[in-house]
């Protein structure tokens, strides 16, 4: 038996004709924080729901989730334990807070099976964990939207679930909230020791938040990895469009190394032949220079920085962010420089 | 949703998990069907289609039938409009001496039942009445003039119905953004203009269920016009099968009148269809009241408060007075005796409907509610068993009595013929199903949208078995709206006259079936008793009414 905190396995749901997940494996080590992203409909929320028990996954040959250790759904044996037995915490999109219940009568309806005095330390303990103490006796409806997700939280982890799945838990909150709190969430999760899996479309978010990201594209788990890795060295063209802006470059690889219409390029990992070079825009050092070879044709300026579209020699467009502190102006000529490995998505894959 | 998986696989998960859909069609059904088998009976009840029966009708009774009821919608459907779109627009739009109050208050006679209203009117303007008498005195003894007729039963319903099309109108007129109004004015239509081009036709949708409400209740109505004597389809069904015992007939002519009630379903649909388009406005800035002055106040105030002393203040006087008489003028304890076997009777019907609506309606909104995603049969199926709200209540009881028929015999036998099933309290509490599940299932279906699946799911996640998530999500989050839909039944099966004269357990007596057969006998002041206690608890509910402010179809769907 594995030692990961969640495990898995070649699920599959489909509806009808429709493939929502297409044998989704992957796993999370105790204590990790893993992100499912991908864009809308890639099948992302299916896949959480089949892992929680409120979907059945299509009993195909090898399915399985493992979650701390115990099987939960076996499609060989013919096992599927349902939600309330599978050990995982849920917290929604709106949070479903029981709107007839106090604060601390949320917290501890998932502790019904426990001593009247335990379960009354234990939702002390949450409360001063998400700082709720003043605000126990308070309603749903009269609690900020940050004030609910925590309550939120605190519910899901109340009964030490091994898994806490969160689905888009920051989609209800105001964009200027959000990156606040998915600070302060990231850091309750840490400081609590519980294995966490997120739902994200936003890739801001997906980034920041995880440790491990598991980029989905149509039912299929396309890459998994930890953030940095996927960012700089995408698999496919689909990774590597989804994480961020990306230039597309044709090369041919020769080992380290790749010619294309920007020089020789420095790889991330060395191949051999065609490639798709994918080059983020912030690899893209641009110096102004009155015989340079490429033009600027557009620029963003967003202040800390600003986004140049260059023409190139070929006509082709290339993207390139740069420090807010040079002035750049269209038409003007200018030199361009790759300062980053590029990765190499070989052409024929 | 597991529809379209493999038999196997939802087998095996319907085992170890919530049971899946599989069961639920079936149970569905099982809960539907019945509602629905009166209506399906009558519909049925064409394979015998007899010529016969139809050529002594259309020489007979039909064509009167016919053109009185087409007399009584037309004539009803304006006098109502008129009125409930006039005073809505009034209300909602003016400010004018008091307006608040009467905005409330023009709800009022929807607390006092056609029926009841009915009698009032004819014991007032008979010929023995006070009004005639007092213009003999006056005007000579050769003054007289005929108050039984068409015209006298359309202008009682419109009173008493007309509190239906003022509400939805009212809350439409009050919902509409100024945006619209304003572009109309800044192109230069005037307010009646603008009233016609814009205000009216955003309304629609909210008028058309208002007026489908007051024909139902038109179309159910059998008493008001037999005071009147005026000869509707509803009374002729009563006329066929209670006084001639044709029952053939009855069935038939029930069966167009199931027609026409259909027809009205339909209008209103197609009339709503685009129902959305009145909360558009809901977001943006409500219009301003525009405060008349002088002249113009007080004939609205004038105007408003007409309608509600012919509607409510007249006739609820009437009824105190004659009530007061009837009590003073009764031997010592007979009053009491009588009354209070037949409010038992009254509260034992009520109590018995209103759970056994909930219960049905609970059992359907559960099983539409626990799929993800439900089939559309059954929606189509929770839908089509709460249509018999839109059937006249002749036509549902003819469906129970045509239902039960062969059922009659064989019960009969076993219980050594001291039983008789359609007469019962199994028929009349059939009937009551029939045509009060649209309120139970309104009732429980707007509760439960406050329940997300999201709620549910996070309940279970956190360890609840299924009797722990009813216990305690959605027992204490439905209690409200379900105990509100039972106050409604029961105050509809209280005041309910048709269904109840039909189908009630042979020498049953209730306050509604006693109110009429005193009245059918002109004996207004010992009506007046009954009546008086059925207005007084109408009351409740059009309190509850009143504290909304706003019909949010509660009474319907």
């Amino acid at each position: 038996m594995s030692t990961h905190a969640l495990k898995v396995r070649l699920l599959s749901r489909r509806y009808g004709a429709v493939v929502a997940v297409d044998s989704a494996s992957f796993c999370l080590d105790q204590g990790e924080i893993g992100v499912l992203v991908g864009p809308s409909g890639c099948g992302k929320s299916t896949l959480l729901r089949l892992v929680a028990g409120l979907e059945p996954p299509d009993s195909k040959p090898g399915a399985q989730i493992v979650i701390g250790g115990n099987v939960v759904f076996d499609a060989d044996a013919g096992l599927d334990l349902p939600a309330d037995r599978r050990g995982v915490g849920l917290v929604f999109q709106d949070y479903a807070l029981f709107p007839h219940m106090t604060v601390a009568a949320n917290i501890a309806f998932g502790l019904h099976h426990w001593r009247k005095a335990e379960r009354e330390a234990r939702v002390r303990e949450l409360l001063s964990w998400v700082r709720m103490e003043a605000l126990a006796e308070r309603y749903p409806h009269e609690l900020s939207g940050g004030q609910q997700q925590r309550v939120a939280l605190a519910r899901a982890l109340a009964p030490r679930p091994t898994v806490v799945l969160l689905d888009e838990p920051f989609s209800n909150l105001d964009q200027s909230l959000r990156s606040e709190l998915r600070e302060e969430m990231r850091a309750l999760i840490k400081q609590s020791g519980a294995t966490a899996l997120f739902v994200t479309h936003d890739r801001e978010e997906a980034i920041s938040l995880a440790d491990k990201l598991i980029v989905m594209h149509e039912g299929r788990v396309i890459q998994s990895g930890a953030p940095h890795q996927l960012y700089w060295q995408p698999e496919n063209l689909a990774v590597a469009t989804l994480l961020g802006e990306a230039n597309v470059l044709e090369g041919m690889a020769v080992n380290g190394y790749a010619e294309c219409i920007l020089g020789r390029v420095p790889l991330a990992r060395s191949t051999q032949g065609r490639v798709h070079l994918v080059l983020r825009p912030e690899a893209v050092q641009v110096t102004p220079d009155a015989h340079g070879e490429v033009v600027v044709e557009r620029v963003t300026y967003f202040g800390h920085d600003q986004l140049l579209t260059l023409r190139l020699a070929n006509d082709a467009m290339l993207l390139a962010r740069v420090s807010g502190v040079q002035r750049f102006a269209p038409g003007q000529r200018a030199r361009a420089a790759v300062i980053a490995p590029a990765a190499a998505i070989r052409a024929d894959e | 949703m597991s529809l379209t998986s493999s038999p196997a696989h939802s087998q095996r998960s319907a085992n170890l998990r919530l049971p899946r859909l599989s069961a639920k069609p079936i149970g569905a059904a099982a809960l539907a069907l019945p509602t629905l088998a009166p209506l399906l009976a009558l519909l049925l009840a064409w394979l015998d289609f007899d010529l016969a029966t139809w050529v002594h009708l259309w020489e007979t009774l039909l064509p009167e039938m016919l053109m009185s009821t087409a007399g009584l919608v037309v004539g009803v459907s304006i006098v109502t409009l008129a009125l409930g779109i006039s005073l809505g627009w009034l209300t909602a739009r003016y400010i004018f001496p008091a307006v608040s109050a009467l905005r409330l208050a023009l709800v009022l006679p929807l607390a006092i039942p056609s029926y009841v209203l009915g009698f009032v009117y004819v014991g007032l303007l008979d010929y023995a009445g006070p009004i005639q008498t007092t213009l003999r005195h006056l005007l000579g003894e050769a003054f007289e003039f005929e108050v039984r007729t068409l015209l006298g039963a359309i202008f009682v319903l419109s009173l008493a119905l007309y509190p239906y099309v003022y509400l939805f109108a009212q809350a439409a007129f009050q919902e509409q953004s100024a945006a619209h109004q304003d572009a109309a004015r800044a192109m230069g239509y005037g307010s009646w203009a603008t009233f016609w081009r814009i205000a009216l036709p955003l309304a629609r949708p909210s008028l058309a269920a208002g007026w489908a409400l007051v024909m139902m209740e038109t179309l159910t109505d059998f008493a008001v016009v037999r005071y009147f004597n005026v000869i509707t389809l509803s009374e002729g069904v009563v006329r066929l099968w209670v006084g001639q015992m044709d029952r053939e007939a009855g069935v038939q002519v029930a069966s167009l009148l199931m027609g026409i009630a259909f027809a009205v379903v339909a209008i209103e649909r197609s009339l709503r269809r685009r129902a959305r388009y009145t909360q558009l406005g809901s977001q943006t800035r409500p219009l301003a009241r525009t405060r008349l002055r002088g002249w113009r106040a007080w004939l609205a105030t004038g105007y408003a408060s007409l309608v509600l002393v012919l509607a409510f203040g007249l006739p609820g006087s009437q009824l105190v007075i004659w009530a007061i008489e009837d009590v003073s003028s009764a031997a010592p304890g007979t009053l009491e005796a009588v009354f209070g076997a037949y409010l038992l009777n009254t509260l034992l019907l009520a109590g018995s409907a209103a759970l056994l609506v909930i219960l049905v309606a609970i059992g359907l909104g559960w099983l539409v509610r626990a799929n993800d995603a439900p089939s559309p049969l059954l929606r189509t199926l929770a839908r089509a068993a709460a249509l018999g709200y839109a059937m006249p209540s002749a036509v549902v009881a003819i469906g129970v009595l045509l239902l039960l028929a062969p059922l009659n015999a064989p019960v009969a036998a076993w219980t050594g013929g001291a039983f008789l099933l359609s007469g019962s309290l199994i028929s009349v509490l059939y009937g009551y199903l029939v045509r009060f599940l649209a309120i139970g299932m309104n009732g429980v279906e707007s509760s439960l949208e406050k329940i997300s699946p999201a709620m549910e799911m996070a309940a279970r996640t956190l360890g609840a078995h299924t009797a722990r998530v009813v216990m305690h999500v959605y027992l204490p989050l439905m209690r409200g709206g379900v105990l509100t839909a039972a106050l409604l039944i029961c105050v509809d099966v209280l005041k309910e006259l048709p269904l109840t004269m039909f189908l009630r357990p042979f020498g049953m007596e209730t306050l509604s079936t006693w109110a009429y057969m005193l009245s059918s006998e002109s004996a207004w002041v010992g009506a007046s008793t009954p009546a008086l206690v059925i207005v007084g608890l109408s009351l409740l509910p059009t309190m509850l009414l009143m504290r909304r402010a706003v019909l949010t179809e509660v009474q319907l769907r």
